[in-house]
């Protein structure tokens, strides 16, 4: 019998246009910000580097660039540093995204442990949980997963990078998922996309380049909820970017240097699915796609996990798979603290947890009194914040519960290592025997 | 353009905290129609002059909390709005008023406020200004006697079917004449049918769960049918004692209301079936007509425990099913 799904929020998903139509691409933003470990990094001002080669260990650069600095950001945790590099195609031809020509290796030739030692040496990452492909399909071999799935579940509105790359490059993503199958022994495999989407132009096909398409529908979230059992047990999910990458990787040798991703709102003139450098920043992207109406909030991300920036030199990164524009900011804030009770939040949680009580504990304090709420079961979809008619930040609730829980564990942790260690029991009844004969 | 950074998600549901007051608002109207054309104006006046006690005593509350004048804060008008309707046609004006005060001050701001109050406000108000004014509460005027806006009632005064029915005996009413609201009772309680298009109005606006006024009502008649007071039969019990008193009303604006019910689906139909238990208890063996009011205090005590030992149960049948 299948599980029963519970809660959740219907929300209307606007994936036209971009779904539609054709994906662009960016070719060249001014300058690209690369994530690198400081430790391993080390360039001279005004260094050259050449297209598809490494800058450091797992980051390539997209396109011919010189090194002009380090800087860190705002919204993200600033410990991470970016190399910021010049784009300097004034001097040579614009070398193509897209593979051309004949394939520099046989699909044939191609065995399970090359597609794995190519992925790790192009350092090719699932867009949906950052993770490292080689290390999926190294850890889906050794569990002897037999089913394997191209992801390209959307289940946030304006976003549509996944189906519309599942659905517009079938044939690259077929292969790369046939690469995949063989380097972790599956047998079967099918692409997943949520087809609870009301207003598409093109419907959503069942078999595409010889995928079957398994459709998912119900409330969001679904990526979260629903999709966890196609990416446990003898079943493994990998992101349809990545495979696209895989692709490119094991035919032409060409490392992960673009992501997809969805341009996107009510304040962008050409909305569309995008393939843009990876570093590529929100200023480049909002250019190429145009602006009509001044956003008062553009994220990463969707509109519902997405995370807000005020930065338009933000760069992409691997994981990024929108870019949306918001004319009117609905955001929650910890400022509208005023709960009416109504619950709402408790209905629709899909968890079934109760944000209610958690924000009452939290505000209270009472943190370890709230722990037979099970706030750890929290999987951050936002639906709650959502449905709240007062706006309040339930989610940042929950995060707060999380990290009070954290510091009293700590702090248990490092009293009982403080704890005065006992002593034997010979040795104390010396002690009081000194004692008492003095 | 000025980039603006709020958190997660950035969008939201249309309904917002006004637009579900305003539905119960909207809901009371035909009853205030009603009202009017049974009684006249009186009761409309009423209604206003709840409302407005109901709204200074908000802001006379807020200020005293130090939170400022507070003038966009209209929740406490459908409580006003409740306790006069629920009241007879014929009671003095200063009767539902001190039940509104005594709502909004004691049992609304005190306990905390708009986000706080673990009691249904409306029940606590009622209950104060029936316990504190019986012999006013209790008796009603016929309907169609038109009654003058001030001064005294000359009109004759009789109990309603409730009262009858806490006698042991039958209301010689008829049970059309009944479902229609033309017989004394409170006066935004008799009509059953509008009453019913209230209920359906707030369920299709997803104000109120349909699962709570159904288990209320369920659990109300199988009591009346298992255990009826009247001679004239069980299925008699069941139609009088649904369509006697508050009790149709009741299961639509109080018991329904989500603000100090608990959260969680099954915890609500434990809440809305003891409430049912409850009220018929007092219906039996209370001094008062009163039943619904206090059985409702009493089971608002239990919201949060409900919720939360049911939640506990459900995680430890959740943890038991995944070790098995």
């Amino acid at each position: 019998m299948p599980k029963r799904v519970y809660g959740g929020v219907e929300l209307d998903q606007y994936k036209e246009p971009t779904f539609s139509r054709e994906i662009r691409r960016l070719d060249k933003p001014e300058k690209v910000y690369l994530p690198i470990d400081k430790e391993q990094f080390s360039m001279r001002y005004r260094q050259r580097v050449h297209q598809n080669q490494p800058v450091c260990p797992g980051v390539y650069a997209p396109l011919e660039v010189r090194f002009t600095g380090l800087q860190t950001f705002a919204h993200l945790d600033t410990s991470r540093q970016f190399a910021v590099f010049e784009t300097a195609y004034e001097d040579i031809e614009d070398a193509p995204l897209a593979p051309i020509g004949r394939p520099k290796r046989e699909y044939d030739a191609i065995s399970g442990e090359d597609v794995i030692e190519i992925a790790k040496k192009m350092a090719i990452i699932d867009e949906y949980d950052g993770q490292y492909l080689y290390q999926k399909l190294q850890r889906a071999k050794e569990a002897g997963v037999t089913v394997l799935y191209a992801n390209a579940i959307d289940d946030e509105p304006y976003v549509s990078a996944g189906m519309g790359v599942l659905y517009k490059m079938p044939h690259e993503v077929g292969i790369g998922l046939e690469f995949a199958c063989r380097a972790v022994g599956a047998k079967e495999s099918y692409a997943l996309v949520y087809a609870n989407v009301g207003d598409l132009d093109t419907p959503l096909k069942g078999s595409l380049s010889g995928m079957k398409v398994k459709k998912l529908y119900g409330n969001y979230p679904v990526y979260k909820r629903q999709a966890v059992q196609y990416r446990s047990g003898q079943n493994e999910m990998i992101g349809v970017c990545a495979l696209v990458h895989l692709y490119r990787a094991c035919r032409d040798d060409i490392p992960q240097t673009t992501c997809f991703i969805t341009v996107g709102g009510s304040c962008v003139a050409n909305p569309c699915n995008m393939e843009v450098p990876i570093g590529t920043p929100v200023y480049d992207i909002m250019e190429k796609a145009g602006l009509i109406k001044n956003p008062q909030v553009i994220t990463l991300g969707g509109p519902m996990t997405g995370v807000a920036i005020t930065d338009l030199d933000v760069p992409v990164e691997a994981t990024t798979r929108a870019v949306i524009t918001y004319e009117e900011n609905m955001g929650a804030s910890l400022e509208h603290d005023d709960c009416i009770g109504c619950g709402r939040c408790v209905q629709v949680c899909p968890r079934r947890l109760m944000p209610y009580y958690i924000r009452k504990y939290v505000k209270a304090g009472k943190t370890e009194e709230c722990m037979h709420l099970h706030a750890e079961r929290c999987i951050e979809c936002a639906c709650c914040s959502f449905i709240c008619p007062m706006g309040i930040d339930l989610v940042a609730y929950v995060q707060r519960y999380s990290q009070e829980l954290k510091a009293i564990e700590e702090a248990q942790k490092s009293r009982a290592q403080e704890a005065p260690q006992p002593q034997n029991a010979g040795e104390n009844t010396q002690t009081e025997e000194e004692n008492s004969c003095s | 353009m000025q980039l603006t950074a709020k958190n997660r998600p950035y969008i939201r549901e249309s309904s917002s905290m006004s637009a579900i007051s305003w539905d119960f608002t909207i809901a009371m109207l035909p009853l205030m129609i009603m009202s009017y054309y049974y009684y006249g104006a009186r009761p409309l006046v009423m209604s206003l002059f709840c409302a407005a006690s109901a709204h200074i005593a908000s802001i006379l509350c807020s200020l005293l909390r130090g939170k400022g004048l507070v003038l966009k804060d209209i929740s406490s008008l459908n409580c006003g709005l409740m306790i006069s309707l629920m009241m007879p046609a014929a009671v003095p004006y200063y009767v539902p008023i001190v039940g509104t005060v005594f709502a909004v001050c004691v049992v609304k701001h005190t306990l905390g406020g708009l986000s706080n109050n673990p009691f249904n406000v409306t029940a606590a108000g009622f209950c104060f200004a029936s316990l504190t004014y019986p012999q006013m509460v209790f008796l009603y005027t016929l309907p169609l006697e038109k009654l003058p806006l001030f001064g005294d009632i000359t009109a004759k005064m009789v109990e309603s079917p409730a009262y009858t029915l806490k006698l042991g005996g039958m209301p010689n009413f008829d049970p059309l004449e009944m479902l229609l609201g033309n017989y004394p009772g409170p006066m935004g309680a008799t009509n059953i049918l509008v009453l019913l298009t209230c209920l359906l109005f707030l369920v299709l606006r997803r104000a109120v769960r349909w699962y709570v006024p159904a288990t209320f009502m369920a659990t109300a008649a199988a009591i009346a049918f298992l255990f009826p007071r009247i001679s004239g039969g069980r299925i008699d019990s069941v139609i009088f004692e649904m369509l006697s008193g508050t009790l149709l009303f009741g299961a639509i604006f109080l018991v329904s209301s989500p603000y100090s019910a608990p959260k969680t689906k099954l915890a609500q139909v434990v809440y809305a079936a003891g409430c049912a238990v409850l009220t018929m208890g007092f219906r039996y063996f209370g001094a008062y007509e009163l039943g619904l009011c206090p059985a409702l205090l009493i089971m608002n005590a239990f919201s949060h425990t409900l919720d939360r030992e049911i939640f506990r149960l459900r995680m430890y049948l959740k943890n038991r099913r995944v070790q098995a």
